[in-house]
């Protein structure tokens, strides 16, 4: 048998392209696993840092699946989950997919939480503050 | 001198090649491990840490990719 | 005949057991190498030399590893 291209020849556009998306999605969860893991060893002290480096994050994942919601080659190879892709690439990184489940930075997850247990208002503000 | 590991090379050029994914694929985790060492011994910074991860991340996903095409290559 | 076809198994167990330390030792030499880089990180130009070599040394090393692993598993090399 011989050399083995990572595309093979009859590969289309399309494919490359749903692949390179694919590959950033893998990133983000890389990425945002090992900031988190980061911060919460005290490496990042700054919280602000954290925040911002996270929720840029949290927002190029979420332009990446709202411009993908619809296309049908993307999702198929994306698997429909966060959790199946994982799956399938064998990605580790259970920091990182709970961050992206929540869409919200830890520390604002927190002081929404911490928010909540005083008013609701506090809570919607915190919220919408990470989505902005 | 002969290099002990050239003998252990697999005839298949597919299974070399799988050889060769599988342990690029566990030195781009290794790599990932030392940005992290580095950024806590502060060699780089956050943003250095971020792009570099990125990277190294979408690499990881084409060996990863790369790896499945070959395993179901070989088992055709 | 006998003795000379254990003769020629012993030279080759021996053989065999000579060349799988030798690929232990080039194993242990790259760990070595890739701890070395990464404490002489400082040295390079651009962060990116560095990521370079520290990634083309482990994959060497875990080249080796999987060789070694494989070697073990099948019990004698095959040449």
């Amino acid at each position: 048998m011989q050399i083995i291209p990572l595309f093979e020849p009859g590969v289309s556009i399309r494919q490359r392209e749903v692949a390179e998306t694919l590959a950033e999605v893998y990133s983000i969860v890389i990425c945002v696993d090992q900031v988190e893991k980061m911060y919460l060893k005290d490496v990042i002290p700054d919280e602000s840092e954290y925040n911002r480096v996270t929720a840029r994050l949290l927002q190029q994942y979420r332009a990446i699946m709202a411009n993908n919601d619809q296309d049908h080659d993307f999702q198929m190879a994306f698997g429909g989950s966060l959790q199946e892709f994982c799956k399938r690439y064998g990605v580790i990184a259970s920091n990182g997919v709970l961050r992206l489940e929540k869409g919200i930075p830890l520390t604002t997850e927190h002081a929404a939480a911490a928010g909540a247990s005083k008013s609701s208002t506090s809570t919607a503000s915190a919220t919408n503050a990470a989505g902005a | 001198e002969i290099d002990p590991s050239s003998l252990v090379t697999a005839q298949n050029p597919a299974l070399n090649q799988l050889y060769e994914s599988v342990a690029r694929d566990y030195a781009l985790s290794d790599t990932m491990h030392v940005l992290a060492r580095l950024l806590n011994r502060d060699a780089v910074n956050l943003d250095v840490f971020v792009k570099k991860t990125r990277q190294l991340g979408r690499e990881q996903f084409f060996t990863r990719m790369h790896i499945q095409n070959i395993i179901e290559r070989l088992r055709q | 005949k006998l003795w000379q076809d254990l003769r020629q198994r012993i030279m080759e167990k021996y053989h065999d057991d000579a060349l799988k330390k030798q690929l232990e030792v080039q194993i242990q030499h790259l760990d070595d190498a890739s701890g070395k880089l990464e404490m002489d990180m400082g040295k390079y130009e651009g962060l990116d030399e560095f990521l370079n070599d520290y990634i083309g040394t482990r994959t060497q090393y875990h080249l080796k590893r999987e060789k070694l692993t494989t070697w073990i598993q099948q019990g004698e090399l095959k040449m």
